[in-house]
């Protein structure tokens, strides 16, 4: 008789490419031969996150990456490594911890993705990448020194890059590593680099005329008035993230081609009273709509949720965009009844909504979502604002929203996720499910699914 | 029309176009040319074949993955375990069976049967304790006590509170 424990490998190992989370672990403990077929879908990504490291110190838990190393084979399963944390010991990296790493860095010769967040921890696990010739995507926390950063050279096949929170060395051989990534290079992420300056920009984008995302965002020496001079030097760019500061220099004259701009991030500083970030906002859209881009999800993000993304700014992105944009997020920021009002009745394709949901304006909220005929998908992103002081939405209220919103059917909030189903007799059916931190780290402007 | 003989002896004749879905058969219609010889699947029962006959009369006509499908596919996103409606009811049935069929697909290389083969099984498996699932698919726990602490911890980090 046929039976699932003989089923031959193959077969349990695509059983097991549909399955993901807890059920992996679950399954390597059935028997000998599910622990085989589950061995690649659970090797394929190791995430080390807060969650991971505790009890690491005590040894009550191992690192993945010891599993790695006491059983060389399933190296070559690992595609993907994410390391957000590493276990600290006198105020140091952990050494054991990060020998494990590096060893298992070593033998994982298949490694497509690789990110690593945590300040120092770079500098001792690039000798490790040297040579991995399927490396596609690197994020690195890069505070090296001259020595460390030339081993950046290495890393030569990439077409997805985010250097975050780079020393001066680093960026001194942007120029030079993009040099030799012209030809794989498509996506480019600069977060939060004091020492990046218009010049060295300028070098690293004449090197990437391929480039189709850009993101140069919380780099104070290269604001909105920057990147619209330099991104003529990447006229194919889909994916654009910037920040806005309150310099009112005019932008130059013509504007530079954005034909193929779909999705576009402003982090926009506010600071000064009165703030003419809300001109330069209006500005820089009228800048790019000289290209006619077919925009199809904008994202702003201000210094807090008092300050509230002007009408006029909303009037103007839904008068340009209204028959394109299919996703809006605001984050940190307010947004006016009148705006999600405008906002839901002109943008005829709009799927997905991420906004703080008002609980104290929920019915004229949930009103003015109904005036959407597609509107799919609402994210609550207030979650560390007024922590404790807000009301939390409930079952009672996400029906409501979807029974009076005709598309509805998902409403994210928190970690919890309503979904809505039809149904002929009961009307809208709510389930919940609990979110799983899988957003966790990365970065809020870079594109997601 | 094609012929086939299963592994109990019986006939079925068939479209070209429908045993086709089968890469195996495919292949091996290419090898031999046109020939009225019929196509022994030692490997297949009557029951299983007459339910495989099925599924590949329903989908004739759909474009075949192409040879390289896995690849390109993105590996590292979750991947949707959804099922059609048509499908669905057509893969409920006995465990038994269901393992036939996926073996069968396997063999005969009918990948779309075989994912919605994987799919249901998976589906099966989510939200489960080790021990339901051996309780489901009637499976002996092969390790030693040592062995199953030490798998447990070494797999621990995947866990995902």
């Amino acid at each position: 008789m046929v039976s699932a424990d003989n089923l031959n490998l193959d077969v349990l190992e695509l059983i097991c490419s549909y399955l993901s989370g807890n059920d992996l672990p679950s399954v390597a403990l059935v028997s000998k031969s599910f622990l085989a077929g589950v061995i690649p879908r659970l090797y394929h990504t190791i995430s080390y996150r807060i969650r991971q490291q505790k009890g690491y110190e005590t040894g009550e838990t191992m690192s993945p990456f010891a599993s790695v190393i006491t059983h060389p084979h399933l190296a070559v399963h690992v595609r993907n490594i994410e390391i957000r944390v590493v276990p600290i010991v006198k105020s140091c990296l952990h050494p054991v911890f990060v020998r494990e790493c590096r060893e298992a860095l070593k033998i994982c010769k298949n490694l497509q993705v690789f990110k690593c967040t945590v300040a120092n921890a770079v500098a001792i696990l690039l000798p490790s990448l040297a040579h991995k010739t399927r490396l596609q995507e690197a994020t690195l926390y890069a505070n090296l020194t001259t020595d460390q950063a030339a081993m950046l050279h290495k890393l030569e096949k990439l077409e997805s890059l985010t250097i975050e929170f780079a020393s001066w060395n680093v960026v001194d051989i942007m120029p030079a590593w993009t040099g030799s990534l012209t030809k794989t290079l498509t996506s480019l992420a600069l977060y939060m680099i004091n020492e990046l300056h218009e010049d060295i920009l300028k070098s690293i984008l004449t090197n990437l005329p391929n480039l189709r995302g850009l993101h140069v965002v919380g780099c104070p020496k290269a604001d909105h008035t920057v990147i619209f001079r330099q991104i003529v030097h990447t006229p194919l760019v889909e994916t654009l993230s910037l920040t806005t500061s309150e310099n009112t220099a005019p932008l130059t004259f013509p504007s530079p081609p954005m034909r193929h701009l779909k999705h576009l991030a402003f982090d926009t500083r506010y600071s000064m009273q009165p703030s003419p970030s809300p001109a330069i906002l209006g500005s820089i859209l009228a800048h790019i709509r000289l290209s006619a881009p077919p925009l199809q999800s904008f994202t702003i993000k201000l210094p807090e949720r008092k300050v509230v993304v002007g009408d006029p700014f909303i009037s103007q992105l839904v008068e340009h965009y209204g028959s394109t944009l299919r996703r809006l997020s605001f984050l940190d920021c307010g947004v006016s009844q009148e705006s999600i009002a405008e906002i839901c009745k002109n943008c005829v394709n709009l799927q997905r909504l991420d906004v703080s949901i008002p609980m104290k304006e929920l019915l004229p909220f949930t009103r003015n979502l109904s005036l959407s005929k597609t509107l799919h998908t609402i994210v609550d992103v207030d979650n560390h604002v007024d922590h404790g002081m807000r009301p939390t939405l409930k079952q009672e209220n996400v029906r409501y929203m979807m029974s009076v919103g005709s598309n509805l059917r998902k409403v994210v909030s928190n970690h919890r996720i309503w979904t809505g189903r039809l149904d002929p007799v009961q009307g809208v059916v709510v389930t919940l499910e609990k979110r799983r931190s899988h957003s966790y780290g990365s970065l809020w402007f870079m594109p997601r699914d | 029309m094609v012929l086939l003989v299963t592994s109990d002896n019986e006939q079925f004749n068939a479209d070209k176009d429908v045993v086709e879905r089968s890469v195996l058969i495919k292949n091996m219609l290419e090898d031999v040319g046109e020939s009225d010889q019929p196509i022994p699947l030692p490997n297949v029962s009557s029951s299983v074949l007459k339910k495989v006959l099925e599924y590949c009369e329903h989908h004739r006509g759909e474009p075949l993955p192409s040879a390289d499908a896995d690849q390109s596919q993105d590996e590292t996103r979750k991947r949707t375990t959804d099922i059609s409606e048509w499908d669905q009811k057509f893969i409920t049935v006995d465990q038994e069976m269901l393992f036939e069929i996926i073996l069968a697909a396997n063999y005969l290389d009918i990948k779309s049967l075989l994912d919605v083969g994987c799919k249901t099984v998976a589906n099966m498996i989510k939200g489960k304790t080790p021990e339901e699932i051996r309780k489901l698919f009637n499976i002996v726990n092969d390790f030693t006590p040592e062995e199953e602490a030490q798998i447990k911890k070494e797999n621990e980090w995947a866990e995902d509170r």
